[in-house]
Formats: C-alpha cells, sequence, structure tokens
C-alpha cells in the first residue's frame, strides 16, 4: 500500500488528501494551530484555529476567556457562549464561527453559572444565572442589547435556568440557596412558585420536552425529583439516585426517561414510569459526571462531560455501558458545556477559553483502541485465552474501502460511510473464553526427571547408566541416549573413573540390566531407538568385562591405540549428530573386537558437547543443560554466563513447578557464587531454643548452641539426632524434627511428642 | 491437546489474562472495570472463580502478576490513566470481593495507562509503564515490604526525536506497549511499541542509569500492538516478537555484538490478515501465540534446524466455531 493509500485509509491522516480545500477557503487552512484573522470582522480580536486533518468538521473559536456555559437559538444558528468576562453571541455555520456581538457591560460583571436562549415568545431573549442569585433577561431583539430585567429572589447562587420548551415566558431556575422558582416573564411579578427542594442545594432543573407541566430537578444530597408545577407543594417522585452531588439531569425525548449524572462517576438512566427505585441502566464512567445529554436521533446514546480532571466528551450507548462509544478530544481543558446541534454536531465550551463546532467524524472510537483478545501462558504451556468472534463485516467493510480511490471527494463520501449513524446493537459479547492445554511441556516427566536425576560428578560412568535410566523411564529415549554418549565420551576414559567403574561394577551393571528389561510400553515407533538403547548396554556391559580382565594393562596400550583410531576420529569431527550416533556405535564395535576401550580418548568432545548443549539449549531443556554441567563438572569448557544463565532459568522452572527440594539440591551443588549465594539471600527463620524458649540470634555459637542453657538447638523429637535437611517445628512449643518423624508422629498423635504438653497439631 | 472452555463472567471484553508464577491461578481483566481471579480446582477439574472485584473506573487494559518473592502482588492499568497495586489479604474469605486489597495508586501519567510489566525478580520490585502520553515511566517499590510507596525511577519520552517538545498528543493515535529483557547478564532493557512511529524500539539502562534510545525493530507498516522478548533460558541470541496492525507477526532474532545487538528479522507471518492484538511466547520461549481479530489464537515454533527447516512453522490453531464450542486445529 502506498504511503498516500495509507494515509488515505488512516480515520485521522496526517496530510490530508483534501489538502486543496484550503485554496477554495481561504478560511480554512490546514497547518496545526494556524491562527486565521478574519478581516471581516476587524473589531475581533479573537482567534479562529482549525484544527489540522479534519478542517472540513472541526472549527475552534477562541473566545479569551474561560466558559462556563452555552445555548443556542430555536433556531439553531445563533450561539450564547458564557464566561468570566464575556457574554458573547456567535453566528455559526456549517463553515465558519463569526462573532455578533458582546453582551458583557458595566453593570453586570458576576460570573454566569449558565445561560438560556429562550424559546417562541422569548426567542429574543436570553438569560443568564449567576453566582450572586441574580438573574438577567437580556433583549437582544431588533438589534437592540439591552437588559430586559434583573430579578434578585435567590438568596444564593443561581446554579441552572431553563425555559419551558413549549412556553417560552416560563422560566426555572435552580439554586444553591434549596429552592426552585418559576417565573412567567409576561409578567413583572416576583416568581409564581417557589418549589421546596426540602433544603437540599438544587444543581440542575430541566422541564419534559413532551408534557410541559413537568420538571426534574437534581440535589447536592443525590436525589433526583420529578415535580409537576400545578402541584408546587410537594414533588410527585424522588428517587435516590447517587451517592454525593447529582450534578446533571436530562429528559429523554420520549418523555418517561431521565438521565442523570453525578459526582459518583455513574450516569444513572430512570424511567419515570416505572415503580422501581433502581436505575434503568447504569453507566460507570471514570470521571464525575457535569453534564449529560441525549444524543438525538439516537434513542440508546448519551453524551457526558467531566467535572473535573477529563477534557473529553464521551458518547455511551446505554447498551454498552462500559466503554464508550465515541469521545471528542478536542478541547484543551474542562469542557463546561455542550448541546447538540443535531445527531453528528456537537457544540462545546470549555475553560480552555475555545468553543468548539465537532462533527461526528472526527471523534475516536474507543473500541477500535481496545484489543478484543488476549493470551496467557502458564508454567504446564496451558493457555488461557479469550477471542472475539470475526466480524465479517469488517472484512466486507475492508473490501469496499480497499476499491476507492484516494481522492479528496471520495474521501468525504467514506469519511460519511464509516461516520457511524447506526450502532449496531451489541447486547451479547461475542467474546469467548477458553483453557487450551497443549502437550508441548510434559511437566510429569520434567519432576519425574528433577527430583531423580544425579547431579553428582564423582562417578561418571554409574551416574550416566542412572540418568540414562531415568530419562528412558519417562520415555525421553533421546535423552537416555545422550547420557549414553556421555558415559562413553565420558565414563570410562579418565583413568580415575575407570578404576570407579571396575569397583561400582557391579552396581551399574544392575542399573543398565534393569533399563533394559523394564522398558516401558515399548511402542512400534521407539523400537529402532530402543534397540539401539540396547545394543549400546550390551557393550557396555562388554566394556566392563573388558576392563575387569585387563585393567592394569589398558594404559600400556594405550598410545597405540590412540594411531590406530586417528582416522576415525576425524571422521567423527565433521559428522553431524545422527552420523556420529551411527559412528559410536560402529566404533563400539570395533571396541568391541580389539577390547580396547581407550578410543574414544582423542574425540573432539568439546565441539561435540558444545553442539550438544547448544541442541538442548535451543529447545528450552534447560534441565538437561544443567544436569550435564553439573555431572560433567569443570570437563566442560563454556562460557560462565551462559552456564549461569542455564542455572537461574532451571532453578527458576523447578520454583515455578514448586520442585524447591530439587531446587535447593541444585543451588547447593553448583559452584557458581552467584547461583550459590542464591540459598543465603533473603532467608530470615526466627525461632527460638526448645529447651528455654529464648529466641536464637546469630552470636558466638553461630546457631549450633543456645546461648542461654548452652545445649544443643533443636534436635529430632523423635530420634534426638541434629536433624539435616528438612526440619519442621511447632511454632507454639518450639519442638520438632524430621520431616517424616513428625509426619509419622502427628498422623496419630495430636500432643507434643516431647511430652510438654502443647497441642501441636494444628501448627505442624 | 485439548480445550476446556470457560465462562468468564464478565460483562465486557477481556483485555488481558495473567497466569500467576506457578500457573496454579490466573488473572482476567476487562472493560467492564473489574478483575477476576481464577483458580484450579483439583475437586471439580475446573477452573473456579475466587474472587472478583471493581478494580478502575475505566475499561482495563493490562494486569501483571509480580514474582512470589514479594508477595501475591497483582498490578492493573486501565483506560482511567491510573496503574493500581493489589495484594492478597489471605485472612479474608474467597469470593468476598475483599480478598485484594489496594495498595497503591500510580496516578502520574497523561494520558491512559496502555501497558504494564513488572521487571525480572533480580532487578527489585520495579514496574514500568507505558501510557497514551508516550512516556515511559518506571516505578519502584524500594521497601518491598511497603506497597502502599512506589517511587517514579524514571520518565523517558520514547518518540526519540520528539522528547525536546513533548507533542500535543492525541490520545487515541497512539498506541504502545512494552516488554523487559528477562536477561540478568545485560544492563536492563525494555523493548517498546512506539505508537506512531510505526516501530519498536530497545531502551537501555547505561551504567549512569539513564535510559537511552537503542535498536530499532523495524519493518512494521502500522502501529505495534504487542511485544514480548522471549524468555532467554541460556540461548545465544534474543527473541523478540511483534503483532501489528499491518496484520503481521514478526520475529526479531537479536545477537549481541560489541555495541549492542545486531537485530534480523527472521519472520514475517501473516496468516492472521486481521489486526494482530497479542504476541506471547511460552515460559521456556520456544513457542508463540499470537491473537488477531480473526479470532484465531495461532502457535509458532521455530523449524528444526537439524530437518533443515528454516524460520517459524505454524504448529497449531486454537479457534472459536460457531456450532461447536472450541475447537483446536492442529
Amino acid at each position: 500500500m502506498s504511503d498516500h493509500l495509507k494515509n488515505f485509509f488512516d480515520p485521522r491522516p496526517s496530510t490530508p488528501p483534501w489538502s486543496n480545500f484550503s485554496t477554495t477557503n481561504p478560511h480554512f487552512t490546514i497547518a496545526a494551530n494556524h491562527t486565521w484573522n478574519d478581516t471581516s470582522h476587524s473589531s475581533s480580536k479573537e482567534n479562529q484555529i482549525l484544527e489540522k486533518a479534519s478542517a472540513i468538521f472541526v472549527i475552534k473559536h477562541n473566545l479569551n476567556s474561560s466558559l462556563t456555559a452555552l445555548s443556542a437559538s430555536p433556531d439553531h444558528n445563533h450561539i450564547v457562549v458564557a464566561g468570566r468576562e464575556v457574554l458573547k453571541v456567535l453566528n455559526v455555520s456549517e463553515r465558519e464561527i463569526t462573532e455578533e456581538f458582546n453582551l458583557k457591560n458595566r453593570s453586570f460583571n458576576k460570573v454566569s453559572n449558565d445561560v438560556k436562549w429562550g424559546n417562541i415568545s422569548t426567542k429574543n431573549k436570553i438569560a443568564t444565572a449567576a453566582t450572586n442569585g441574580t438573574i438577567v433577561i437580556w433583549d437582544i431583539g431588533n438589534g437592540r442589547t439591552k437588559i430586559d430585567r434583573k430579578i434578585d429572589e435567590h438568596s444564593r447562587a443561581v446554579n441552572r435556568i431553563c425555559f419551558n420548551p413549549t412556553n417560552g415566558s416560563m422560566l426555572l431556575s435552580a439554586s444553591q440557596d434549596c429552592t426552585m422558582k418559576l417565573w412567567d416573564l409576561r409578567e413583572s411579578d416576583p416568581a409564581k412558585f417557589t418549589f421546596e427542594g426540602k433544603c437540599e442545594n438544587v444543581r440542575d432543573v430541566q422541564f419534559n420536552s413532551i408534557n410541559q407541566n413537568e420538571f426534574a430537578a437534581a440535589f447536592e444530597n443525590g436525589a433526583i425529583q420529578k415535580w409537576d408545577i400545578r402541584k408546587p407543594s410537594i414533588h410527585e417522585r424522588k428517587l435516590n439516585a447517587h451517592i454525593g452531588p447529582v450534578l446533571a439531569v436530562d429528559w429523554h425525548s420520549d418523555g418517561r426517561t431521565i438521565a442523570s449524572g453525578g459526582r459518583d462517576k455513574f450516569i444513572k438512566i430512570w424511567d419515570m414510569n416505572s415503580d422501581s427505585r433502581n436505575p434503568r441502566d447504569i453507566i460507570g464512567s471514570m470521571t464525575s459526571i457535569a453534564r449529560v445529554q441525549w444524543r438525538p436521533n439516537h434513542p440508546n446514546e448519551i453524551a457526558s462531560c467531566a467535572l473535573l480532571s477529563d477534557n473529553r466528551i464521551f458518547i455511551w450507548n446505554i447498551r454498552r455501558p462500559f466503554i464508550a462509544s465515541y469521545y471528542f478530544a478536542e478541547h484543551e481543558d474542562v469542557p463546561t458545556g455542550f448541546l447538540w446541534h443535531d445527531s453528528d454536531v456537537l457544540w462545546s465550551c470549555s475553560k480552555d477559553k475555545i468553543f468548539i463546532q465537532q462533527h461526528m467524524s472526527d471523534s475516536y472510537r474507543p473500541l477500535d483502541l481496545l484489543s478484543k483478545c488476549s493470551i496467557g501462558w502458564s508454567v504446564y504451556d496451558k493457555i488461557a485465552f479469550s477471542i472475539e468472534k470475526p466480524n465479517d463485516s469488517i472484512a466486507e467493510d475492508q473490501q469496499v474501502s480497499r476499491s476507492i480511490p484516494p481522492s479528496g471527494n471520495q474521501f468525504r463520501i467514506m469519511q460519511k460511510r464509516i461516520s457511524p449513524n447506526i450502532i449496531e446493537p451489541r447486547n451479547e459479547l461475542q467474546q469467548k473464553t477458553g483453557i487450551a492445554s497443549l502437550p508441548t511441556f510434559d511437566h510429569k516427566a520434567f519432576s519425574y526427571l528433577a527430583e531423580n536425576y544425579i547431579i553428582s560428578s564423582r562417578d561418571i560412568w554409574s551416574v550416566c547408566e542412572h540418568n540414562a535410566k531415568i530419562a528412558w523411564d519417562v520415555q525421553r529415549f533421546r535423552t537416555a541416549q545422550t547420557w549414553k554418549i556421555i558415559q562413553l565420551l565420558y565414563g570410562i576414559l579418565e583413568p580415575v573413573d575407570k578404576n570407579t567403574t571396575y569397583n561400582d561394577k557391579e552396581g551399574t551393571n544392575s542399573l543398565s540390566k534393569d533399563s533394559t528389561s523394564t522398558n516401558p510400553d515399548k511402542s512400534s515407533g521407539e523400537i529402532k531407538e530402543s534397540d539401539s538403547i540396547k545394543d549400546l548396554n550390551t557393550l557396555t556391559e562388554k566394556h566392563d568385562e573388558a576392563l575387569d580382565d585387563d585393567v592394569e594393562s589398558v594404559d600400556d596400550n594405550e598410545y597405540d591405540e590412540e594411531e590406530e583410531f586417528g582416522q576415525v576420529e576425524d571422521r567423527i569431527k565433521d559428522s553431524g549428530v545422527q552420523q556420529r550416533r551411527t559412528t559410536i556405535k560402529m566404533k563400539s564395535h570395533t571396541v568391541q573386537a580389539t577390547y580396547n576401550s581407550t578410543l574414544c580418548q582423542n574425540w573432539d568432545k568439546e565441539s561435540i558437547m558444545s553442539q550438544l548443549l547448544d541442541y538442548y539449549a535451543e529447545q528450552g531443556d534447560v534441565q538437561m543443560c544443567v544436569t550435564l554441567m553439573l555431572v560433567l563438572g569443570d570437563r566442560i569448557k563454556i562460557s560462565q554466563e551462559r552456564v549461569e544463565q542455564w542455572f537461574f532459568s532451571y532453578i527458576e522452572l523447578l520454583h515455578r513447578f514448586q520442585l524447591w527440594c530439587a531446587a535447593t539440591y541444585i543451588i547447593s551443588s553448583c559452584r557458581i557464587p552467584s547461583v550459590e549465594m542464591m540459598n543465603q539471600q533473603s532467608t530470615t527463620i526466627y525461632t527460638t531454643c526448645n529447651n528455654c524458649f529464648r529466641p536464637i540470634l546469630n552470636s558466638r555459637c553461630r546457631y549450633w548452641i543456645c546461648d542461654k542453657c548452652r545445649k544443643m538447638l533443636n534436635p529430632c523429637s523423635i530420634c534426638h539426632n541434629t536433624v539435616k535437611g528438612l526440619y519442621t517445628w511447632c511454632q507454639g512449643c518450639s519442638h520438632g524434627g524430621h520431616l517424616a518423624h513428625m509426619k509419622e508422629w502427628f498422623s496419630v498423635n495430636d500432643e507434643c511428642p516431647t511430652g510438654c504438653g502443647h497441642n501441636c497439631s494444628g501448627r505442624i | 491437546m485439548s480445550v476446556q472452555p470457560f465462562d468468564s463472567l464478565h460483562e465486557d471484553l477481556i483485555h488481558d489474562v495473567a497466569y500467576d508464577f506457578y500457573g496454579k491461578r490466573f488473572v482476567t481483566c476487562s472493560s467492564d472495570q473489574k478483575l477476576k481471579v481464577w483458580e484450579f480446582s483439583q475437586d471439580t477439574n475446573n477452573w473456579e472463580l475466587v474472587d472478583s472485584w471493581k478494580a478502575h473506573e475505566s475499561s482495563i487494559l493490562k494486569v501483571a502478576w509480580a514474582h512470589p518473592e514479594f508477595g501475591q502482588v497483582i498490578a492493573s492499568c486501565s483506560f482511567d490513566r491510573s496503574i493500581r497495586i493489589w495484594e492478597e489479604q489471605e485472612h479474608e474469605l474467597k469470593n468476598s470481593g475483599k480478598r485484594w486489597l489496594e495498595k497503591a495508586r500510580l496516578i502520574e501519567s497523561k494520558g491512559s495507562v496502555q501497558d504494564i510489566a513488572f521487571a525480572p525478580n533480580f532487578l527489585g520490585l520495579r514496574l514500568a509503564s507505558i501510557a497514551a502520553d508516550g512516556v515511559l515511566r518506571i516505578f519502584e517499590a524500594l521497601e518491598v515490604s511497603n506497597l502502599a510507596h512506589w517511587t517514579l525511577m524514571d520518565e523517558v519520552h520514547v518518540h526519540v526525536s520528539r522528547s525536546s517538545n513533548p507533542p500535543a498528543f492525541k490520545e487515541a493515535e497512539e498506541n504502545y506497549c512494552l516488554s523487559w529483557c528477562p536477561s540478568r547478564y545485560q544492563s536492563p532493557m525494555i523493548v517498546i511499541g512506539c505508537g506512531k512511529e510505526n516501530n519498536a524500539r530497545i531502551f537501555r539502562c547505561d551504567q549512569n542509569n539513564k535510559w537511552r534510545p537503542c535498536e530499532v525493530l523495524d519493518g512494521h507498516e502500522d502501529l505495534v500492538n504487542d511485544v514480548d522478548w522471549a524468555p532467554n533460558m541460556g540461548r545465544s541470541y534474543h527473541l523478540i516478537a511483534t503483532a501489528s496492525k499491518d496484520h503481521r507477526v514478526r520475529i526479531y532474532k537479536l545477537l549481541s555484538n560489541k555495541d549492542g545487538f545486531k537485530v534480523e528479522l527472521v519472520a514475517d507471518l501473516n496468516d492472521h490478515r486481521t489486526e494482530v492484538w497479542k504476541v506471547k511466547w511460552n515460559v521456556t520461549g520456544t513457542i508463540l501465540s499470537s491473537a488477531g481479530d480473526d479470532g484465531k489464537v495461532r502457535l509458532w515454533k521455530a523449524g528444526n534446524k537439524a530437518e533443515n527447516e528454516e524460520g517459524f512453522k505454524c504448529i497449531g490453531i486454537v479457534c472459536n466455531d460457531r456450532q461447536s464450542n472450541d475447537t483446536m486445529e492442529i
């Protein structure tokens, strides 16, 4: 895909393909944050800022003052924005925003909490509500801008005001003085009604758009109330909606559903016709909700903005209450008000002094950013996963969009097409979860090997023999064969080992016989391999016989034999693993023939071993690497760093499988200081002398003898010997002993074996 | 090979699953703002829910389990811009919703926290995080016994060119991910999927404890959605896998040389044919799994050199069939 094409498919391209747009309209520039001075309005010092890449839809207008609220004229051609120092009317069109006039003047210097544009009979009136409780009605008809009326009936700040949607002369207020008041603006009388919210600060009021006599109010104590203005004495319905203040209410266009938003970060949807005291739906947002507003023509969607700390405006679908369907991230400070122009265009104002007109196609879709699948691996090679059923329509979309050539016009068509007017209902989750168990790692075999391998390097011959058998037991035939080869390579060649081999011959033979006779279920596929093992076994037995007969003479003959087999040795160097095996077998025959065991001595063992270790390391079989290193000790020269890696990896694996004894054994057998140290780090056991109960501290006697009573510390209560290995003791009476002894004792007894009278059974 | 379906009981998408060190239990995180811990029950031979709680105010994107030497500790990060640290309270009853106590809340990020990862345990109790603001943050609990106190050790802008002039970022355009180098024989390293740069880059902690941008894993044609550094297990080279929005899974082989790594792309797999979201190595670094929008988990293994097979082969597919539950093809 070419760069151009790629940008085209990117919903937010960095270089817009419609950049020629700027030449057709001087008001539209593509450069980011480019300021445009409106020459036609020379009085205006404000800047209009156009965002890059979204010039078609996002229009920003800087008002140089922090904004608190906005309202639209009934015909939606004008917007009034209120702020700390401004009260301005803006002319808003699809393409541009211009300032009509400023209402702010000398006589009015209180901050406006809210502003509302009247309707019908008051379509030329604007009402503002101030923090000092004053409501001002402005008249903007006939080019005048004068104050029509000032209402000072509230004793504290007015938080919100609302014109009745069907009777523009009715103005309702919500105040911090715990009352709501209703005026008929046709009369100059004081408030017609005062609604007592029972001494709760009122944060929001709104008329029902269907039933003009109904309004909803939001209270600081968490309640929402429904009132009928014909019954001004008492609310019709009250719901405890939120924990903490309710900051916003909004009637749905169906006239029966209310959305409320609170500082408790929830948006709750209430069916006012139902008797239930529980919300119909709950949306959990990440910030306190300052304002909510249903999206026109999308009955399931509602927009919200935060009170603090989040500059985004979210649009939620109540059917998907956890993930916002869209959000706008155009503001650089908290939005303070927003208003739907139509179902796709949203106006908003913010503390960042900017008024923005934005289109839904500028919004982001959080769902697109979230991964719809997950994978987790356990040490047992189990995969926990969640995957989503592929959505066929997505694939179709891609097919279609691929065929659209990248030109400006068509881009806009596609934008429209993508612009999500219809939300696919998603009541049921498509995601499936499961756990797949893979046969790739046999942890039982791993544990068996870990617990049964001999890792001392003293007697290589019998160790290899034993380890081969262990590997054979768990059907690790290849590993078993490796041990046999190691046995041949290292087990019989060095003089020291020869003697040992000789001495231990009985044991070794019995082991090898054992391994051939107890072949576990020999599957047909393994016949060849097992046969070769047998072969090797018989061979090695013969070796032993040879050694038995002729131990003394070996040294004398050594020199000649080396010469004789020099050629074979060369061949081995160059051959691969498989060949090497056959070679070994072949050579073994030779050995058999000549009754000489020293032929292997000059093999290039190092390169064979490094290849061998590489092979196992590649397979991730650190168990084999470490065991080989321990058995062969310093006979193998390999970078200490790698060996340490193997050790640490293997020990970690043992820990993961909770094979603590095996891990400890490996650690204490390892001669690499950093590994050996592991057993001495971060291990603190607090215990007391089991004779005098004095805490045991690291003192002169180094843990062996109690400082106070001078007795040998903590012998086994059963056999009275010092415990080497696993020691267990009762935290209550400090008596303990060998794990096995204690297990045996407490399987039938509850009390301490010392007779101290303590009931240890629950603690040991 | 068998697949055992289980009902996650989450009310929205699950975004991450993490097993504990021993593979005995795992935790799932979801957009429904909850974390759920599951344990294998020998009695029923099934995975059972042992606790579930509301952990965040928004979608939980990642969850990680600390090494058990630091106790039973879970970290989670969310779209709500916070990282939270949870510790198990063993005296609380299972499924009481109280078993995991919030010990700390890290709120330094200026965008949603998109990935977190605990450092290998030999580096201490450290947590790396990357947020939509394009900043790598490394936290450390200097006093391991005090999980309430985390120190912000480092803050690194991952966009090399933009670091002097932090951009007015658009959160939604960026997607970051990270993974620690598991090796203890090199200076600490993290590989980071660098959002709009459409690549992944290795950051290395130098002698002066400064994180420096180093090798780039390039070749991506779109956002890198996930990276995973394979467990090394004493191999002579490193492997890093990436999942990209450009439909591909890539595997890079890193060979040490005197001033760092020689990076080689060893696999470029487009079997998913849709956006790939996750890549994850198994514990020994021998099998790679990847998952994408095609609704399949694919398993990859290196070809056997002895048999002259080059590169990585698909060895299995876990998929979600329409009729039956979950099936696995081989």
